[in-house]
């Protein structure tokens, strides 16, 4: 799993039940514009994540809806267990572990 | 009813200028045609709320990337070696790090880049303080 998809599955995780549209995604990831869809639509294509338009009435707000994405039960897991593997692949060396930590 | 599909614009705050509009509008056309409305409807609504600062840039950003986008939607295989390859942000090359201090789940401290995900442990100190490259 690459860097930015681990930074938006971060953001997403750090409150599951919240639904974010694509430029607050990549403000909470530190991610340019532009790189978070291309994120989105791969992980909605597998189906982790869900997206639904935004319910306003775009007259009222003085705005067009916004597509906004959440993680779906199945995602929300495998994201987590994604997220581990990829912080256990990239495990500190042993003299940058905290004592008593196993290797 | 056209102001709300992303036309022209007035350029005030919050308001999309016509050129950020026009560019996101211009991006979405590369993209499959079942996909298309979806996305030009989505870059323009994320337009609003933004200066026109704001507007440049994600419209700049939207643009360099829908190529990307195009392979997401169409063949998602072929993206990973192409992303993955991008993935290290070239400040991070050059170990010039954007760190965020965390404290973990044992409650250590340590540090982490924003850009890449590089993680340090800094056991000589508890706060954070002036870090250099990395």
């Amino acid at each position: 799993m690459t860097i930015p998809t681990q930074l938006v599955l971060r953001a997403l995780l750090a409150d599951p039940a919240q639904e974010l549209y694509g430029v607050e995604i990549g403000s909470a990831a530190g991610l340019p514009s532009g790189t978070v869809h291309p994120i989105l639509a791969r992980l909605e294509t597998v189906g982790w994540l869900t997206s639904r338009w935004e319910e306003i009435d775009p007259r009222t707000e003085g705005r067009p809806a916004r597509r906004y994405y959440r993680l779906t039960p199945d995602g929300l897991e495998l994201a987590q267990a994604a997220l581990a593997r990829a912080y256990t692949a990239t495990a500190r060396p042993a003299w940058l572990r905290p004592l008593g930590e196993e290797s | 009813m056209t102001a709300l599909l992303g036309s022209r614009g007035t350029g005030q705050t919050g308001q999309p200028t016509w050129w950020a509009s026009w560019a996101v509008r211009s991006a979405a056309l590369p993209l499959p045609s079942e996909h298309r409305y979806r996305y030009r409807q989505e870059f323009l609504a994320e337009l609003y709320g933004m200066t026109p600062a704001q507007q440049r840039h994600h419209a700049t950003g939207v643009l360099s990337r829908v190529w990307t986008l195009r392979i997401a939607l169409t063949d998602p295989a072929r993206l990973k070696p192409k992303e993955a390859a991008m993935a290290k942000p070239w400040r991070c090359r050059l170990r010039l790090h954007r760190w965020q201090f965390l404290r973990g789940a044992e409650g250590q401290m340590y540090r982490e880049c924003r850009g890449c995900g590089k993680q340090r442990i800094d056991v000589y100190k508890e706060g954070p303080g002036p870090m250099w490259g990395g």
